[in-house]
């Protein structure tokens, strides 16, 4: 279904308030300065308790809460009164920690019961931590990936690590870590083209297409025997569409390069033969750009990044070096229901994170239904949105925590509880009737290919899963096998082993010339980087392999990147600092 | 399976399926016996053969063979003699086509040398390629050798701190 919006509408929605000016560019700069500053409080608290022993054990979910408060309460200040103030302002994506295998979307509420048994991080699990916000729909989401270690040693009066972590974990992060920086350099090159290594130039000449940071980060990926995950992106975002509802809306003139399994699928077909034929999509199977109301809604590779747009980079990257099988990385999810055998170790969640459809109508008829609605259209966005933060005592007083301690608090959590499990009533009849659609908790699972092969497909290609919305042109995972969704989570429950993934996101804002503060073209990064985003000490047995020109050319850019005054201009938005918050 | 004994026992498909276990148990039994008949355009077909009574009357001879109660309609028997019939007519018109075909080629004074049939392989559809071409994949990979990454020192992120 289409909203309908009149064309003059559509045109200043989507064209004139994407165009980066000054005042843009500021509330842009301040999304991503809350965010970072999230992001350090959060890994600060996991710090203190983990590494420092200093400090309660908080679990995830308290985290979680915690840090939507410090988000929520953060923005609170800001654009607030005023010729300057904002209509929107709030969470763009809701703390969620994934821990190893566990794709996105793991943000248990704080009274959700099933998530107990993943309370605590253990030694050497990874853990990602995803973010974001948005002052007036200028979004800045981050995910960053941190390393558990062992209580730390005493060495120069500090408590430090005793060891970089090592293995397929190891592997991941820093894939992921490279690959995002390579593609933030590269993005950077698009502000000035003449400075890109030669390699990359292309038959339409010296510019940064999709293709070619597809190429770059696969070549990377190969490096370090990881394989990107089906859902990794680089994407242009603009006002309110930041990807928070990829495949519930169909979002016109979509601009990215979008991993899925038919990536891998001809990866896999190009080692088997040369011919392009078995490789190249016939028109039937390939939907893309084709259609009438989905011409540009369907991402291609062809496209152009240019100078005013801002990107999302968000990587994730799964190592298979442990696996002396060839297979399938892709992603199954957990719904709470299914493979409930009184297992204790295999993770098993409800979504607790949803979205608003406002496509949808419908007269809901429980009472409590209608109120939760009213709720979520009064207060949230199109963002995606937690249960907790419809309560009225969220956001939690978070200096009230950190001076009278947990105890003080303990009140305001027990009624958040009360009205979660309130509006939880009324959110299944939501939920049903598609007024919103849940974000699932997915897991990263590696299938080895034999058992596609192997399997019978009476069905072909029919049939899609409707709980998982992909983007448009994307609904077939493996399409020149003819394999289904559906195919694939059948094959996926008994066949698979799920494996860690780290992730990596960051959102950058490609300023042209003339905007920014010294006047030249700069990218400036607002999530992520050197001050928040630092690698944890971890070692990989693998590396770039610098005989190849490509990475030639990728190490020759990233030292561009560092080139302060000759280089591509980057800067980094700085957290602001916890003391002063 | 709950026991017969849980509260939500699933009673009729129990018994059902107990049921339906013995009564098959019973029939395999009876088919290993050969007490079955086979059906009957078999080679010990009966049609032609004086035509089945409802019931075996017991006439004093000792019984031979099964004793059966299923008998031939009137119509089936029938039917399988009146197909009998076109049968034996398909294959004398056939023999006599064959005989003018041969009587034709001898006549004719054209002796071609024996033509190689080529047997035209059935053409793959495109999936199966793709399948093969996977297949490889996995093949190949197999006959791999262990690949040891010596040429270097791997690479490290971060440093010993924890911030």
């Amino acid at each position: 279904m289409e909203l309908a919006v009149a064309p003059q509408d559509q045109d200043i929605l989507l064209r004139t308030k994407n165009v980066i000016n000054e005042s843009v560019l500021n509330k842009y700069r301040l999304a991503g300065q809350v965010s970072q500053t999230a992001l350090t409080y959060l890994t600060k608290l996991i710090n203190d308790s983990y590494h420092l022993n200093q400090g309660p054990k908080l679990t995830t979910a308290e985290l979680c809460l915690v840090g939507d408060s410090f988000l929520a309460s953060y923005l609170e200040n800001v654009y607030k009164s005023g010729v300057n103030s904002v209509n929107e302002k709030g969470i763009a994506q809701p703390v969620t920690i994934d821990v190893n295998s566990v794709n996105g979307g793991f943000g248990p509420e704080i009274d959700d019961e099933e998530s107990k048994n993943f309370q605590y991080f253990e030694i050497g699990d990874i853990v990602t931590i995803s973010l974001g916000c948005h002052i007036d729909g200028y979004t800045a989401n981050l995910s960053h990936t941190l390393v558990i270690y062992p209580p730390g040693e005493e060495k120069d009066g500090e408590l430090r690590p005793t060891g970089p972590l090592l293995g397929n974990k190891a592997d991941t992060i820093i894939a992921a870590h490279i690959a995002n920086e390579a593609v933030i350099n590269l993005l950077g090159a698009a502000l000035t083209p003449e400075k890109l290594p030669s390699i990359f130039n292309n038959n339409v000449g010296s510019v940064v297409t999709g293709s070619l940071i597809r190429q770059i980060v696969d070549e990377i990926a190969t490096n370090f025997k990881c394989v990107v995950v089906p859902g990794s992106r680089v994407r242009r975002i603009r006002r309110f569409l930041a990807g928070q509802s990829e495949g519930v809306v169909a979002e016109k003139e979509y601009k990215g390069v979008v991993w899925s399994e038919a990536d891998q699928e001809a990866s896999l077909l190009e080692k088997a033969s040369t011919s392009q034929e078995l490789i190249t999509l016939s028109d039937k199977q390939n939907l893309r750009g084709k259609g009438i109301n989905q011409v540009s809604a369907i991402p291609t590779d062809d496209f152009v990044v240019t100078p005013g747009e801002v990107y999302i980079v968000d990587l994730k990257l799964a190592s298979i070096a442990e696996f002396n099988e060839v297979g399938l990385v892709t992603l199954e999810t957990l719904d709470g229901y299914t493979g409930k055998n009184h297992d204790k170790d295999s993770i098993n969640i409800k979504p607790s994170i949803f979205v608003r459809d406002f496509a949808i109508q419908h007269t809901l008829k429980l009472r409590t239904s209608r109120q939760t609605l009213n709720k979520i259209d009064k207060t949230r966005s199109v963002y995606p949105f937690k249960l907790a933060h419809l309560s009225e005592k969220f956001p939690l007083d978070l200096k009230k925590l950190h001076v009278e301690g947990p105890e003080s608090i303990k009140s305001d959590i027990d009624l958040v509880k009360k009205e979660i499990r309130n509006a939880r009533l009324g959110l299944s009849e939501i939920i049903n009737h598609h007024l919103a659609a849940t974000k699932n908790v997915q897991v990263v699972k590696f299938l080895p290919l034999h058992h596609i092969l192997n399997t019978a497909n009476p069905t072909g290609t029919h049939g899609f899963d409707a709980a998982n919305p992909t983007l448009p042109g994307l609904e077939l995972p493996l399409p020149r096998l003819g394999v289904s969704s559906l195919k694939l989570k059948a094959l996926l429950k008994k066949n698979s082993i799920v494996i860690p993934v780290a992730r990596e996101q960051s959102t950058v804002v490609l300023v042209q010339q003339g905007i920014s503060t010294g006047g030249r073209p700069e990218l400036l990064r607002l999530t992520g980087g050197s001050k928040t985003s630092k690698p944890s000490w971890v070692h990989s047995n693998y590396q770039l392999d610098e005989s190849k020109d490509i990475i030639k050319s990728l190490l020759q850019l990233i030292k561009l990147g560092q080139d302060k005054r000759f280089g591509i201009n980057i800067r980094e938005t700085q957290p602001v600092k916890l003391e002063h918050v | 399976m709950p026991s017969r004994n849980s509260i939500n026992k699933p009673k009729d498909t129990i018994n059902q399926a107990r049921k339906r276990a013995s009564v098959s148990r019973k029939r395999a039994a009876r088919a290993r016996n050969g007490e079955f008949a086979p059906a009957r355009s078999s080679e010990a077909s009966t049609s032609g053969l004086p035509k089945s009574t409802a019931l075996a009357l017991y006439n004093g001879a000792s019984q031979s063979g099964v004793l059966t109660t299923k008998t031939l309609s009137k119509k089936r028997s029938q039917k399988i003699e009146r197909n009998k019939k076109y049968i034996a007519r398909r294959k004398l018109d056939e023999e006599r086509l064959l005989i003018d075909a041969q009587a034709n080629a001898e006549e004719s004074m054209h002796v071609d040398d024996e033509v190689v049939k080529q047997v035209e392989e059935p053409k793959k559809s495109k999936i199966n390629t793709i399948k093969d071409a996977l297949w490889s994949v996995i093949e190949d990979r197999s006959t791999e050798s262990l690949i040891v990454d010596s040429t270097g020192e791997g690479t490290t992120l971060g440093g010993p701190s924890f911030f």
